[in-house]
């Protein structure tokens, strides 16, 4: 069984991928793989509002979770999955092939979801 | 999920246009009218939020003319009915908060704000009246302190007051017991030196009586009254007036600019005609209040928008924020099918397919509509 940090090595491994973290849906940080120009708390902090604003969204549309969201930005990309009680966060380049990536952020996101130590 | 009527056109289409009349006849100088198309609307499509929001930003409109109190009690109404029906609508919450703050009805105005920055802690407009609200608890803090202060130390005096007088009154019944006593004393003295006198004179009247037979005598009575004071407490009764001590803020100053611009916006949203997997388009304004909807797979119109512009709102502040540049696209994927959100002019796009649709192609039709919007 792989630990939550080498998932997320294995992950920003990945073409295109540069960084990785795990979150608590209410923004607490669990594990992170970060490139130092960002900061594990405060990108916790603000991806945890939007899984808050879509998870909320759709409590209204009788749905209690998503499988995941992709935020396009001047400057890259970021994947966000749902885990249930927990997220999965990666910031890619801006030219990262989309279904690459989306296949390492999936075979992460089953790597953590088997761990399961996050969501209990 | 919402219900299309028989022409296939969505419920949307009808409010979207129910909300145009009507602004449309207020800008005309018809108020009344543009009133009773409002209710029309409403009467006719219960479950909509959107055409209650209309209706309240008509009769705000209405307040920052004619100044009356029951005309923002009436779009509080109509705002509070809006977020039974749509719970996370920003414009609701942001125009209700507006009104409840300026009528000093800080706890609910608090509650909505709270709901906004708990998503986008950067709004501007919720964080400034959340500031105001701040700033005002503060004053009220401080004021509150400032009284018990200066009650505990009207206490402190009063009771300082009390002890005086009671030892003031015990001096004075002192004072008036001796007072009494000497006053006895003087009497029985009188009375005794009377007696004496009379004795005397008895004696003498009867040395006398006993030569001519003669005899008299007298009474005093004396008294004394106290007095007090009584305070009234403050009761002033609490009066629950709407009336507000500024105009409400509405929307944007480029209505008309604005009003061109979603006409260009609409017009053009031809582009996704026939796009494979479509189920609805929304095209939101700046407060996130449905310009166009094309809703083909009975989407909850309610609920739909406010998601969309939510979520705009968190993903832009929250990418730029955290040091990620600034947001130009959000994706979705979710078990109702995949929403791609972007930003379009001054309104937000939301084309939403099926999960086994092409996003490719829909990010193509998407860059060719904003294209030709430019």
């Amino acid at each position: 069984m792989s630990s939550l940090k080498s998932v997320l090595k294995v992950l920003c491994g990945a073409e295109g991928v540069k960084s990785a973290i795990i979150i608590t849906k209410d923004g607490m940080l669990i594990e992170s793989n970060l490139d130092p120009k960002y900061d594990a708390e405060t990108l916790g902090a603000f991806m945890s509002q939007i899984v808050a604003t879509i998870t909320n969204s759709l409590a209204g549309l009788g749905q209690k979770e998503f499988a995941r969201y992709v935020m396009q930005s001047n400057q890259g990309k970021i994947f966000l999955v749902d885990l249930g009680k927990s997220a999965l966060i990666a910031i890619t380049d801006v030219e990262a092939d989309l279904a690459k990536v989306n296949i390492a952020f999936f075979q992460a996101a089953n790597e953590i979801k088997k761990t399961g130590r996050i969501d209990v | 999920m919402t219900e299309k009527n028989g022409s296939g056109e969505s419920f949307s289409a009808k409010v979207i246009a129910y909300g145009k009349i009507a602004k449309s006849l207020y800008g005309l100088g018809e108020a009344a009218l543009a009133m009773e198309v409002c209710e029309s609307g409403i009467k006719k499509f219960p479950e909509n939020a959107s055409i209650l929001i209309t209706k309240a930003e008509l009769l705000l409109q209405k307040f920052n003319t004619e100044g009356k109190g029951e005309l923002v009690k009436a779009a509080l109404a109509c705002l509070e009915s809006a977020l039974k029906l749509d719970p996370h609508n920003y414009f609701a919450k942001i125009l209700a908060s507006q009104i409840y703050l300026k009528a000093k009805k800080t706890a609910r105005a608090k509650e909505l704000l709270e709901e906004i920055l708990k998503t986008t802690p950067d709004d501007e407009k919720a964080g400034a009246m959340m500031a105001v609200i701040t700033e005002k608890e503060k004053a009220v803090e401080e004021a509150k302190a400032k009284a018990e202060r200066e009650a505990e130390e009207a206490q402190k005096s009063a009771q300082r007051e009390a002890e005086a007088a009671k030892k003031a009154e015990e001096d004075k019944k002192a004072d008036e017991a001796r007072a009494a006593a000497a006053a006895e004393e003087e009497a029985k003295a009188k009375a005794e030196r009377e007696a004496k006198a009379k004795a005397e004179e008895e004696a003498k009247a009867a040395a006398i009586a006993d030569a001519d037979e003669e005899g008299g005598g007298v009474v005093v009575v004396g008294g004394q009254q106290a007095g007090g004071d009584s305070r009234m407490g403050d009761t002033k009764p609490e009066s629950v007036q709407w009336v507000l001590d500024d105009k409400v803020v509405i929307g944007g100053q480029e209505e008309a600019e604005d009003d061109m611009m979603h006409e260009t916006l609409s017009a053009k949203l031809t582009v996704f005609s026939r796009l494979e997997g479509l189920l609805g388009i929304f095209l939101l304004d700046r407060n996130g209040q449905p310009i166009k909807v094309l809703n083909k797979a009975k989407l909850n119109e309610n609920v739909f928008p406010s998601l969309v512009f939510n979520l705009f709102k968190a993903s832009t502040n929250g990418v730029r924020r955290s040091g990620l540049g600034s947001f130009q696209k959000g994706i979705l994927v979710s078990p109702i099918g995949t929403i791609v959100i972007v930003n379009a002019f001054y309104a937000t796009l939301a084309v939403i397919v099926d999960n086994d649709a092409n996003i490719g192609a829909v990010e193509t039709r998407i860059q060719r509509y904003l294209a030709e919007v430019t």
